[in-house]
Order: structure tokens, then sequence, then C-alpha cells
């Protein structure tokens, strides 16, 4: 049972934040007989309402109303990617796939703290993760 | 054009006539009328001051009707005369007047009636209120004026439970079911459940788009509800504001797990059914379906690859 029905966009508490170079909103969408839309669905239909690229359209915090059929969420559209990559969370760049978290273990950073408390002063920057890996000199 | 102009002139000739005798039997009757005024002056003082304006519009209203009249019948016009404003107003004063005439239509006839003596003390249509059937036999009290009905009900249990049995009273009629088919019960249902939900939040905020009337605002008298509403709107605005989502307390879940209604009536089923009244075998798009269904494709094929490889 895939019922494709269209979903209806609506906006609201429109704002333009200039000092965010970004325009802010309250999005209402209407899917009776749907379970909630995915985001970036969301994502592409409102890039078409403000005639923008999805790749700036940043929608989040979606809930749906008791019931079903209307959920409510929040979306953003920068002025252009680069402003966008500057001001987003990490988290939600990381959700369109802009963005790769380092991914070390605790081991792994419990090691370099512990190699850091060794050195003093400026050295603990060159104290890097790699640093860990020490070079082995064959004969 | 000549048969024409005979027509008219017939018509004017018998609405003159009319004219004549009409005013004949008014100027009798007004004279009569004036007499027994003049003889015995009524006391206006403490009646009602709609009537007295509406008899003032209607008397004026009159008079420019028959002063326009004259003018017309001395063959002059009547445009750009303040004699039409005179009319329209007193017009429009009477028709205003008429539903609120309507409304005070019962009040009326029953101090009308109490005046010439017809409501006998035992009449329960009084308009007053009767303190003597606040208080029953050991019966709980209502505090509202009984009707006639409820008035015997009343006398009639009285006389059967005197020994001191308790009879809850009542007070809020209840539909009676015991008459009805199974068939009929499950139609019956089907009925309150499609009026739930074509009162349903959605719906309500739909029409509220696409309709010119005016929003209603409903005050309830549940202070319990009231409350939870006024803080679950705050709670909105400042979401809305800040395009934050700000995470349930656990005792606000708890709540919101007690004021959930049955499932019967969210379930996404019984909604879709309402839009689409063709698609009878409509299924809930269940999780653990879709997650069979997903299983089923990635196991199968993945599996048997695995197999063919490590074989090989």
């Amino acid at each position: 049972m895939t019922n494709e029905t269209t979903a209806t966009i609506r906006t609201r508490k429109f704002l333009t934040n200039r000092l965010l170079c970004r325009k802010q909103m309250v999005v209402d969408v209407l899917h009776p007989g749907r379970s909630s839309v995915p985001k970036t669905e969301i994502c592409e239909k409102l890039a078409k309402m403000y005639k923008t690229t999805p790749d700036v359209v940043f929608s989040f915090g979606f809930r749906t109303n008791f019931g079903g059929g209307k959920s409510t969420g929040f979306a953003l559209i920068y002025d252009t990617l680069d402003f966008a990559k500057k001001f987003e969370p990490k988290y939600r760049l990381q959700r369109k796939g802009m963005f790769e978290k380092k991914k070390l273990s605790r081991k792994q950073r419990k090691e370099r703290k512990n190699r850091m408390k060794k050195v003093r002063g400026t050295k603990k920057a060159k104290v890097g993760a790699a640093s860990g890996k020490k070079v082995m000199h064959t004969f | 054009m000549e048969d024409e102009g005979r027509d008219v002139q017939l018509e004017f000739r018998s609405l003159i006539e009319e004219i004549a005798t009409h005013t004949n039997q008014v100027r009798e009757k007004v004279k009569a009328l004036s007499q027994q005024i003049a003889d015995d002056p009524p006391n206006v003082n403490k009646g009602l001051s709609i009537l007295e304006v509406k008899y003032h519009a209607f008397l004026e209203y009159l008079i420019g009707i028959t002063y326009g009249m004259i003018i017309k019948v001395n063959g002059m016009s009547l445009q750009k005369n303040s004699l039409i404003d005179l009319i329209v107003e007193n017009r429009t004063i009477i028709e205003r007047i008429r539903p609120i005439e309507q409304k005070l239509k019962y009040q009326m006839d029953k101090v009308l009636k109490a005046a010439r003596g017809d409501l006998s003390a035992d009449d329960p249509l009084r308009f007053k209120a009767n303190p003597d059937l606040l208080v029953t036999k050991g019966e709980a009290s209502s505090e509202e004026e009984l009707s006639e009905g409820e008035e015997e009900d009343r006398q009639k249990s009285d006389s059967k439970h005197s020994v001191g049995t308790y009879v809850p009273p009542k007070l809020v009629s209840m539909p009676y079911e015991g008459d009805l088919s199974l068939a009929e019960k499950k139609a019956q249902k089907e009925a309150r459940i499609k009026r739930h939900l074509m009162t349903s939040t959605l719906l309500q905020e739909l029409k509220e788009e696409y309709t010119d009337a005016p929003i209603e605002l409903v005050d309830t008298d549940d202070i319990i509800k009231a409350k939870q509403h006024k803080r679950a709107k705050e709670k909105q605005e400042y979401e809305e504001t800040y395009m934050t989502r700000m995470p349930l307390a656990k005792a606000d879940r708890k709540g919101v797990k007690r004021t959930n209604l049955g499932t019967e009536l969210t379930s996404f089923g019984n909604f879709a059914s309402l839009m689409d009244e063709e698609n009878e075998d409509f299924e809930l798009p269940s999780r653990k379906k879709a997650k069979n269904a997903l299983k089923k494709g990635k196991g199968g094929k993945g599996k048997k690859g695995k197999m063919f490889k490590r074989r090989k």
C-alpha cells in the first residue's frame, strides 16, 4: 500500500534574517492518509516554492499532530551554500551529507590525551592522533 | 397608444375612488379612537418604550406617505424631496423593530395574560421560580425551574419509593438502546465515529482556512483542560518563535498518555475510510509489515548470494 497522496506545504511566520543570511519560517505539512513526509521531499518542495536549489534548504523539528494528517516543523533557506556551511550546525550538515564527523573511538581519545600530557605548551598541538604511530626504523 | 392611455385612465379613476372610500373609513376610526383617548387617557409611564418608538415611527411613516400622495395627486414630482428620506428612515426603523418585537412577544403575551387574570396560580408555566420545589422529600435537589412533566414524575416516584431507598435524580436523558438489532447498533457506532472524525482538528483547520466565516473560540468549563490547552499553546508559541523543540518532561509525557483517545478514533484506517470510500480493504502501513518485507528481500537474496560465494 503506497498511497501516494500529495502533501500540501504551507509556510508561516516568515522572517528574513539578514544577520545570518537566511530566511527562516515555520512549515505546515498537510498529508492526510499518509505517514509523515520525509525531510528531503519537504526541502525539494520548499526549494521550488522559493526558487532555489534544495541544497541550501534545511528543514528540521517536524512533529506530527495527534491523529495524523498534519505535521509542523521549521525550515531555513540560506542565500548561498557557503553561508550554509558556515552558519548551520554540524549535525544538520551531516544529515545532508555535507559534513563528516571524525569517528574517534574512546580508546584513541584517551591515548591522545595521555600523549599530550607528556608535552608542554604549544607542542601539545603537534601531538596529533597520528603521532601515536611512531616511525619504525627497520634495519 | 390610445388603448394604453385609456387603461391608465381607468386604473387611475378606480384608484382615486378607492382612496376616497378608504380615507373616509380611516377618518371615522381615528375620530372614534381620539374620542376614546380623550375620555379616558391611558397611563403609558410603565409601558415598553420599544412599542412607543414603533408607534411613533409608524405614524410618521403614514404621514409621509399621505403627504407624498397629496403631492402626486397635485401633479408635482417627488424627486429630490426630503420627504423621501423621512419615509425611508421610518420604514427602516419599523423593519428593524420587527425581530426585536418577535423576541419580546412571549414575555408580552404572558404579562397581558396575567393582567387579564387568565393565568391561574397552579399554572406551571408561570414566569416565576418556585422555591417550594427546590427541596423534595429525600431526593437530591435540583435548582432549576421544573417543567410540568418532571414535576409529575417526581410525584409518582415519591409515592413508589416512600420508604427511603435512594433513587438518583433523572437529570440527563440517556438514549434507549434496548430495541436495536446488532446491525443497527453497528451502524450507529460507525455513524458516531464518523461524526467525531468530521469534527477532528485536521478538518477543522482546513475548514478554517477556506471559509470566510469568523473563527470560533470555545470556552470550556473544565478548568484542567483549559489550563492544559493554555500551556500547550504557550509552548507552541515559544517553539515557533525560537525555532527549537522543547523535550517533554516525564510528567507531561504521562499526561499525554492519559489524554489519548481510544485507538479506534484516531487510527489511520478510519480516517482513510472516511476520505476514500471505495477502498474498503485499506490497510495500515504498519511498521511490522514493512520490516518483514525488508527482511525477506534482503535476507533471501543476500543469504543465497553469500552461500554461493563461499562455496566457490
